[in-house]
């Protein structure tokens, strides 16, 4: 009974032990910063990077957890010659240790995208304190600081969270779709292709300055060659089938102004080398589209061969849309966010091993030929003709 | 010499499973050549026959007689030989230990606790695996049954969670820049595999078709690693080559719904693995000791052992050089070609020409 009593109180000593932090044992969580989100940009005339880092804040919180006195977060800024210098930096102020673990969002200035993401990006893939699903996006037209300072719109309990619910909304609107620093990076790392990033702007209206969704970054050779608004976005989804949810309107249909929604959308693209030895992707889209609201024209109404005519005119509204866009990407932007010459890579290597070294410059050669094949299913009671 | 049968192939097939998963879920990307991320993938069926072919001196001498350990045979042959035997199979599992801690340390002090000293942390686990092998290896085996199923479980939760991302665009062609760095790749695998050095020296204890159970060790230890790296490549891509240890970071990226820490489940999963592993190589050690030294001090050796290499973690634990010299692909290779190839080697052939020098008389 005694060794066994012994034993159980060794046990629990070892167990004790084994109870620690994450952290230096010297640091309590009432010196420890907890970083929400963060926001980088680059000084070019100080040639300094500066990090602005929405943290939550414990002070305001009650032991029950609850969020006393309205705000629960804070805004810290900090400079440095590198973005760990400059996130290390803030301890100078406050005098507590920054922790990355709980980061929901990262948010990049242009003027880091536009020195090259190789720089000021190298600290989220190194660094093990940072987590690679963590989402990213770049401030476009502003600061990311001051992205990440806006107020708050969304239902959560931080502002960062609804920043990171914005990037997430893609799921419900395919104006945008989310990309992780793991996503980021890999686009980043393949020869040919280019990487995406969500865009974020900033919206003034009477209660407050708000953090809105604005397309897509393109970003070449590691540097932001330019934007895609939120249409060219969506059409751009739709190229690399990624495209959830969302709807469709279609201002000049047959029938009147039709809002449709789409339900299901899957996307095919075939890589082929023509006889003159051109590249040809022949892009397949099979959507299936609800159709929401129809502001009618005068004595119309939907009967079998208008929702035909309907399902025509979306699926040319949809070609027209991805045509646009992958002229604009290969032709304009010469940048590859299709991922088209990854797609030749794995379909023939040897072709690849020819064109990817000006693969840039071979872009505009690209021949797409986009088809999109749409199915309304639900048109609803109202206005329907037997 | 003939010792009583007391562990199940299947437990065996089990214990050094979770031994060799532990190298493989910290398995570092070999930056070889050009090697594309697909090509990964290839190293794994390589490995594998690499890992077969050098098993075949392993299989014949488990085939011919399994009522003594490889120690014993040697002992048959020639009692210095034994000795001499002992000392390397001794020495080969100690390298083992450290450098499985000092895998393991590089591993927690660059992601489970970065800033803390791991010092203590290991030497407990040391203590523990002492403890284990002290108690023998049927309670060894007996801890790793339940610890494969904890590990199986958290391992489907985080393929469960993964692969509905996998892209299949993410994988490249394969051997695109030729297969020579992959077949290198593969070798500077295999020698890794010191598992079957333990199976020489367990073989006596045994119950069961070893060679039935090793097929199924190499097939299954192929498996996992196939599933474990076509979810690296098809999820991350080209971002695996950015990451110290890809399965990790698989397991951060496995999200779902409101389990968001996958990766907290798998890492303490793997500390069991290298509980099981240290445990088993400690109680070989204590077996080429007996041979060695004398059959007497049983549990000594075992404290012994676990002293000497907790002074040697101790010692090497702040010198990340001395951590790679330990992860070198030199040293285990000589090891394992020694240990899994050549002594087997030696004892089948001495036997046979023992055979007919009888058979003559």
């Amino acid at each position: 009974m005694k060794s066994k009593l012994i034993k159980v109180v060794l046990l629990l000593f070892v167990i004790c032990l084994l109870f620690t932090g994450c952290l230096t044992s010297t640091l309590g969580v009432e010196q420890t910063i907890v970083i929400q989100s963060v926001g980088i940009d680059f000084d070019f005339k100080k040639g300094e990077y500066e990090v602005t880092m929405q943290c939550f804040d414990l002070s305001n919180t009650s032991a029950k957890g609850e969020i006393q006195g309205g705000k629960n977060s804070k805004i810290i800024t900090a400079k440095g010659k590198s973005v760990e210098q400059a996130i290390m930096n803030t301890s100078k102020i406050t005098g507590e240790n920054p922790i990355y673990s709980q980061n929901r969002v990262i948010i990049l200035g242009e003027s880091i995208l536009k020195n090259g993401i190789d720089k000021g990006f190298d600290v989220f893939v190194r660094d093990y304190r940072t987590r690679s699903s963590t989402p990213v996006a770049v401030a476009r037209n502003f600061k990311a600081g001051d992205i990440v300072k806006a107020d708050e719109k969304g239902l959560t309990a931080f502002p960062a969270n609804t920043l990171q619910h914005v990037l997430e909304s893609g799921e419900i609107n395919s104006l945008t779709t989310e990309v992780t620093v793991m996503e980021f990076v890999n686009l980043c790392q393949e020869k040919t292709s280019s990487a995406y990033i969500p865009a974020l702007s900033l919206e003034k209206k009477d209660d407050g300055i708000y953090a809105k969704i604005n397309g897509m970054g393109i970003i070449n050779d590691q540097k932001l060659v330019g934007f895609l608004s939120s249409d060219e976005t969506r059409a751009m989804l739709w190229v690399i089938n990624k495209i959830e949810s969302g709807t469709i309107l279609l201002e000049n249909s047959s029938i009147g102004i039709a809002t449709l929604e789409i339900s299901a959308s899957k996307t095919k693209t075939e890589t082929k080398i023509t006889k003159d030895g051109l590249l040809q992707y022949n892009i397949k889209i099979d959507c299936s589209l609800d159709l929401m609201e129809v502001d009618f024209r005068k004595e119309c109404a939907l009967d079998e061969k208008e929702i035909i005519t309907l399902e025509s005119e979306a699926s040319n509204y949809i070609e027209k849309e991805v045509e646009k866009v992958i002229k604009k990407c290969l032709n304009e932007y010469k940048s590859d966010p299709f991922r088209f010459g990854k797609r030749l890579w794995v379909k023939s290597p040897e072709s690849y091993r020819h064109l990817n070294k000006e693969w840039d410059e071979f872009l505009p050669n690209i021949k797409t030929n986009v088809s999109a094949e749409v199915k309304i299913r639900r048109v609803g009671r109202y206005g329907v003709k037997e | 010499m003939g010792e009583k049968v007391k562990v199940s192939i299947e437990q065996i097939f089990v214990v050094m499973l979770l031994s060799r998963l532990f190298i493989t879920l910290t398995d570092i990307p070999p930056i070889i050549g050009s090697m594309e991320v697909t090509d990964y993938l290839f190293r794994v069926l390589f490995f594998i026959l690499l890992v077969f072919i050098s098993a075949i001196p392993v299989y014949l001498t488990v085939k011919n007689d399994t009522n003594a350990n490889i120690l014993d045979r040697c002992v048959c042959i020639s009692p210095i030989f034994g000795k001499v035997v002992a000392f390397i199979y001794g020495i080969t599992f100690i390298y083992v230990i450290i450098a499985t801690m000092a895998r393991f340390d590089m591993f927690a002090t660059s992601i489970i606790f970065p800033k803390t000293n791991f010092t203590g942390f290991l030497v407990i686990i040391i203590l523990a695996c002492m403890f284990a092998a002290i108690l023998g290896i049927e309670s060894i085996s007996r801890s790793s049954t339940f610890i494969f199923v904890v590990f199986l479980v958290s391992f489907l939760a985080v393929v469960f969670s993964v692969y509905k991302k996998v892209d299949f665009l993410n994988f490249s062609p394969i051997f695109y820049n030729g297969a020579g760095s992959t077949i290198k790749a593969a070798f500077i695998s295999m020698p890794r595999t010191f598992e079957l050095a333990a199976v020489l020296m367990l073989m006596s204890k045994i119950k069961g078709n070893i060679k039935k159970g090793m097929t199924f060790w190499i097939i299954g230890m192929g498996l996992f690693q196939t599933v474990i790296i076509f979810l690296m490549v098809g999820v991350m891509g080209d971002y695996m080559k950015t990451q110290l240890i890809p399965a990790y970071t698989l397991s951060v990226v496995a999200e779902y719904g409101f389990l968001q820490r996958m990766d907290v489940l798998l890492t303490s999963t793997w500390i069991l693995c290298v509980y099981i592993k240290v445990s088993v190589m400690i109680y070989l050690f204590k077996d080429c000791m007996k041979t060695l030294i004398s059959d007497k001090y049983d549990n000594l050796y075992i404290i012994v052992s676990s002293i000497i290499v907790s002074v040697i973690t101790l010692f090497l634990n702040p010198k990340a050089y001395s951590i790679n010299y330990l992860l070198n692909p030199i040293i285990p290779l000589v090891l394992y070609s020694l240990t899994v190839i050549a002594i087997p080697c030696i004892v089948l052939i001495s036997e046979k020409v023992k055979d007919v020098k009888n058979y003559e008389k």
